[in-house]
């Protein structure tokens, strides 16, 4: 029996630990002694003595540990291969956590800029940052997991499940949100720019966001969603201007729904009746069931919260790692603050200021 | 008050290294435990925080040659890493570092190892994009 040693372990969080352990055992052991004492499996442990990094295979005696000495330990990230399967379905409801402070801020009390949009609540992307979503936009692999999506009849059929708007649509919706150019639409990212455009046009006139979801498309499924789609030209004008919009076409407006309840604006309270509006039918420049239906399949996205790329579990410090040393060159320094404010305004630096300049987060 | 020869210092700098004094973040120790000059020294440093260093652990050697520590040791990087003071093939460029290029007697390897540590979380190193991470010279 080799001589048994005791030895301390350091770790993060103030972490100590004094370990008995013999020294013929090998580094592996030592890892998988600590893990009993402390939160951390052996796997993720990292062990550093004297200058170098302890190999799971070495035994204790060849680095020459003595009692009384300290061994450094230090949690590995986790690996991203080493996380579930993203091809596991979607949580539906992540959009609309209510405690995630995105949908809060989607809500009726934040912008409600582009709510019910927010298919990337947990990719630390704040939806209401122009440049933010651009660059998403830009972003091949945003693109393709966009249209990956659609192709999956899984997920297809989830969104349309978890929407019931959707779902009394019946059938056609699947076509609609299957069929190859509405995928082209959504993974072109100058067809989302123009929607988000219009978006806020709208807003611009005066409309609240969210005034009832796609009613239309609600009202007059054969009509939206049966039609031929997209209809050719649709998007021909892109430079929509119009502000002389008509108050009259609200129940129109694409800003689906302000409430946390993502897509699903309204209560599916139609009757069937309800004859598609038209917008902006006397400029001729947007067909209308084309509108409703991309605020019902950006709607539906809401519903889904953020499947289109793994989520973002990194810890607020590193996902917002700019946003950080940008306060902190500001000259705001509390640390703690500035993840606070970070994390209650989605990223956004200048919301963040304003949110530390009236005394929250502390 | 009276200099306290090289050999007593490096064995003061090896009990502390052993012991794990200091906050944790850098750690050093000699190379081979039977090298009686003490010459040769390996050391790492804990990526700091909130910094594209964050959980890496860099490997470096140190030489203590026999004027230390009157003069610096020489160090170099075994992982990878981008940094201004580091050359290409992973040497610390003394006259680019403060600590080396205006180095006092009682400095130590500790202090070298801090130093470098804090040059990673500097505004203009934090977010140098760097090798990948394991990757050695």
């Amino acid at each position: 029996m080799a001589e048994e040693i005791s030895i301390n372990v350091k770790g993060p969080n103030e972490l100590k630990l004094s370990i008995s352990i013999s020294l013929d055992k090998t580094v592996l052991d030592l890892k998988e002694s600590i893990a009993e004492c402390a939160d951390v499996p052996a796997a993720q442990q990292r062990l550093i003595y004297s200058g170098r990094v302890l190999k799971d295979d070495d035994a204790l005696s060849s680095y020459k540990l003595a009692s009384g000495h300290t061994v450094h330990m230090v949690k590995s990230p986790v690996r991203r291969d080493a996380e579930p399967p993203r091809q596991q379905l979607p949580t539906m409801q992540t959009g609309q956590n209510p405690t995630d402070p995105l949908t809060v801020l989607n809500g009726p009390a934040g912008h409600g800029v582009m709510a019910g949009f927010n298919p990337f609540a947990q990719m630390g992307v704040n939806p209401n940052d122009p440049n933010m979503m651009q660059s998403m936009l830009d972003s091949p692999e945003f693109l393709q997991s966009m249209s990956h999506l659609m192709s999956n009849p899984q997920i297809l059929d989830q969104i349309i499940a978890s929407n019931p708007q959707l779902a009394a649509m019946g059938p056609q919706v699947r076509q609609v949100l299957q069929s190859e150019q509405f995928r082209q639409m959504m993974s072109n990212p100058d067809s989302i720019r123009q929607m988000i455009q219009m978006q806020r046009m709208l807003q611009g006139m005066g409309m609240n966001p969210g005034m009832g979801g796609f009613p239309g498309m609600y009202g007059a499924p054969g009509a939206a969603g049966g039609a031929t789609f997209p209809p050719p030209g649709a998007f021909g004008t892109p430079t929509t201007t119009g502000s002389t919009g008509t108050p009259g076409a609200a129940p129109a407006a694409p800003g689906a729904g302000t409430t946390p309840a993502g897509g699903a604006g309204s209560p599916p309270t139609g009757t069937g009746a309800v004859p598609p509006v038209t917008p902006f039918g006397n400029y001729g420049m947007v067909d209308p069931n084309l509108m409703n239906l991309l605020a019902g399949g950006m709607g539906g996205m809401g519903g889904f919260g953020a499947p289109a790329q793994p989520a973002d579990t990194r810890p607020p410090e590193q996902r917002y790692e700019t946003q950080l040393s940008q306060l902190q060159t500001m000259g705001f320094t509390n640390a703690q603050q500035n993840i606070r404010a970070l994390m209650a305004t989605g990223g956004n630096v200048n919301a963040a200021v304003e949110y530390i300049l009236n005394g929250g987060g502390l | 008050m009276a200099v306290v020869p090289r050999n007593f210092r490096l064995l003061e700098e090896l009990e502390k290294g052993e012991k794990g004094i200091g906050d944790g973040s850098c750690s050093y120790g000699l190379e081979d435990g039977d090298d009686i000059t003490m010459s040769n020294w390996n050391g790492t440093i804990i990526g700091p925080g909130h910094t594209v260093h964050e959980n890496r652990i860099y490997s470096l050697k140190i030489h203590c040659d026999d004027s230390y520590p009157d003069s610096p040791p020489r160090i170099s990087f075994l992982s990878r890493v981008n940094l201004p003071f580091v050359a290409a093939n992973g040497q610390v460029e003394a006259g680019k570092i403060g600590v080396l290029a205006h180095w006092r007697r009682n400095y130590t390897i500790e202090t070298v190892l801090v130093e470098m540590r804090k040059e990673m979380a500097s505004p203009t190193n934090r977010k140098l994009p760097q090798p990948p991470e394991g990757s050695v010279y």
